[in-house]
């Protein structure tokens, strides 16, 4: 797996270095952009870590960049920085699914520590829609049949009923729910709920 | 009294009632006819100043001269004040001295010389003139404080981008300083990086410095002085302060400056910055509610050898025709948080410079502002 980066977007050119230098210090990954479109031209929606945006520049603002991001099914973490005066701003951005933001100048332990705790936060985003993508994955190995009696498993449904349900012989239906077991790497039905579970929650 | 004329009843009339003065006097000084107005004017008795020498009426630098003139006078007939007349002053019998304009005439009969000395009293005249002197002064540095007043509003309007200009800089380098901390704490503290931090550092402060620095010159009270300044320095300088405000708003500012590098004008510089300031500045708020690229033109030209010209070019809203005719009026705003005074102040400093300011609407989007200035012909810096 690749290793987390801090990507920084803002159009004033000593602001990025000094945060590169920052980064560099605490051997942070990092890479710059001096504009959100600079930004989403080499956007890698595969690449973990977390983005540092001012709020307020030329073309594209902090703002319009996290609405394009959440658009794109993204949930990179973003941390603003931003002059006093955006503060209004910012909290409206939090509202809106920003991460945190910082007033400049901040302290340095304080923007590390927003850096370290999206990081984190992106990379157990990345591990349940990793989780998540195999459920998927398991799901669509599913036949038209198996995904009818896996349906009524989880509602709870005795192999009876299901049999009675579909017009199967009861026989047939419990070759399908072992196959379902199998493929869905479930070892109790209690584990195989869970799983599609996880799956309904997100796309609801 | 044995003056011939005197004897003439009408003369004597004349004498009596003319409001200006008069004295005869001899080719030595010797005064020998006094009018009533005189006597009055110089504070004397009729009988204190007959056949008194007439150099007891001026200042002495005049009176040490007197003889002088008189007898060059007779003698070559050069003339500085016989035959003419000129402004000088009297003395009184007080000894206060008082401003007169004086004309001698020549009078040639058969005892001799005899000269004529008309004299009008200016006090009233030197009073007034006075009082309007300093009423223009006072004028003057009512202007001064007013334009003043306007340029410090003009900044207090722009302080949300100034303190923004000013806080990017400690930043970085607060960044670079808590970054080096960081780093030299560390075990891979790399020497040569350390370096270039520190010199990040050096540059942002300076670039801090700069821009107090430009704001203080532009806040700062001055006498105005008209001298020969350089067009597109002028213009560029303040520029780069509107683009505080330009950047606040997302607004670009696009300078195109002449190709004469020495347009020199003569102006009061930072008046001339004001009025541009003021121009680019409404310009960027035309600009508050545009949706596509927001834009500020500001344009030098040389119209000819006695004209420069500086425009402002923008693509912002307009302004509903109806009420272009009261724009240049004081107090007259569109804005919630204006003021009103820009265009005021502007029209007074150009015409103080005696140049011209118009608006026209651009024939797309918006309006241009501009003025004209006098050249500083002949002078080089
Ligand atoms: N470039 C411009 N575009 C449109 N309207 C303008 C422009 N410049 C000035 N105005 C109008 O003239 C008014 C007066 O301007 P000014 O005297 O500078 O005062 P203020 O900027 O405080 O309103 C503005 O409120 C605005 O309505
Ligand atoms: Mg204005």
């Amino acid at each position: 797996m690749t290793e987390p980066s801090v990507f920084i977007v803002d159009d004033d050119k000593s602001v990025r270095e000094a945060l590169l230098f920052l980064m560099k210090s605490v051997q942070l990954n990092a890479s710059a952009y001096a504009s959100a479109k600079e930004f989403l031209t080499l956007f890698d929606p595969d690449c973990p870590g977390c983005l540092v945006s001012d709020i307020r520049m030329p073309g594209m603002s902090g703002l319009e960049l996290l609405q394009e991001l959440q658009q794109r099914n993204s949930q990179l973490p973003i941390i603003f920085i931003t002059g006093h005066g955006d503060v209004p701003m910012a909290v409206g951005a939090i509202k809106n699914g920003a991460e945190d933001f910082l007033t400049k100048p901040f302290r340095d332990q304080e923007l590390l520590d927003c850096i370290n705790t999206a990081i984190d936060k992106d990379k157990q985003l990345r591990s349940k829609k990793d989780a998540k993508d195999a459920i998927i994955r398991r799901l669509s190995s599913l036949t038209n049949r198996e995904k009818q009696v896996l349906d009524k498993v989880v509602a709870g449904k005795a192999n009876k009923v299901i049999a009675a349900d579909l017009s199967l012989s009861h026989r047939t239906v419990e070759v399908h729910r072992s196959h379902v077991m199998e493929k869905m790497q479930a070892r109790s039905l209690a584990e195989l709920v869970k799983l599609i579970q996880l799956v309904k929650q997100e796309q609801n | 009294m044995n003056y011939e004329l005197t004897s003439h009843n009408s003369f004597a009339a004349l004498l009596d009632a003319a409001v200006d003065s008069i004295i005869v006097s001899d080719s030595t000084g010797i005064m020998l006819v006094v009018n009533p107005a005189a006597t009055k004017l110089f504070g004397y008795q009729k009988k204190e100043i007959m056949g008194k020498n007439i150099k007891m009426l001026m200042p002495e630098k005049d009176n040490l001269h007197h003889d002088g003139y008189m007898k060059n006078y007779l003698e070559t007939g050069q003339r500085k004040i016989i035959g003419l007349g000129r402004e000088t002053t009297g003395v009184k019998k007080d000894h206060s001295v008082f401003p007169m304009y004086l004309s001698v005439g020549h009078i040639k009969n058969s005892d001799g010389d005899n000269f004529v000395g008309i004299i009008h009293d200016l006090t009233t005249r030197q009073q007034q003139q006075r009082q309007l002197e300093q009423h223009e002064i006072e004028i003057r540095k009512l202007q001064e404080k007013l334009a003043h007043v306007a340029r410090i509003s003009t900044l207090g309007e722009m302080v949300t981008g100034i303190a923004h200009e000013i806080n990017q800089p400690l930043t970085a380098i607060s960044t670079y300083a808590q970054g080096s901390i960081r780093m030299l704490n560390s075990k891979a503290a790399d020497t040569t990086e350390l370096l270039a931090a520190q010199q990040k550092i050096t540059g942002q402060a300076e670039r801090a410095a700069q821009v107090i620095g430009k704001i203080r010159n532009f806040a700062k009270k001055t006498n105005i002085k008209h001298q020969p300044q350089n067009c597109n320095a002028l213009i560029s300088e303040v520029a780069s302060l509107a683009e505080v405000h330009a950047k606040e708003l997302g607004v670009t500012l696009q300078l195109q400056l002449s190709e004469h590098p020495d347009l020199l004008v003569m102006v009061d510089g930072i008046q001339v910055q004001q009025v541009a300031l003021n121009l680019i500045n409404n310009a960027i708020e035309s600009m508050t509610n545009a949706q596509d690229q927001k834009q500020v033109i500001i344009r030098t030209t040389k119209l000819d050898e006695n004209t420069a010209e500086i425009s402002v070019h923008d693509n912002g809203e307009g302004l509903a025709e109806a009420l272009e005719e009261q724009m240049f009026d004081a107090f007259f705003t569109t804005k919630s948080a204006g003021l009103g005074m820009g265009l005021a102040i502007c029209q007074s400093i150009i015409a103080s410079h005696q140049g011209i300011i118009r608006f026209r609407r651009n024939p797309d989007k918006g309006c241009t502002f501009s003025f004209t200035l006098p050249t500083a012909v002949g002078i080089t810096l």
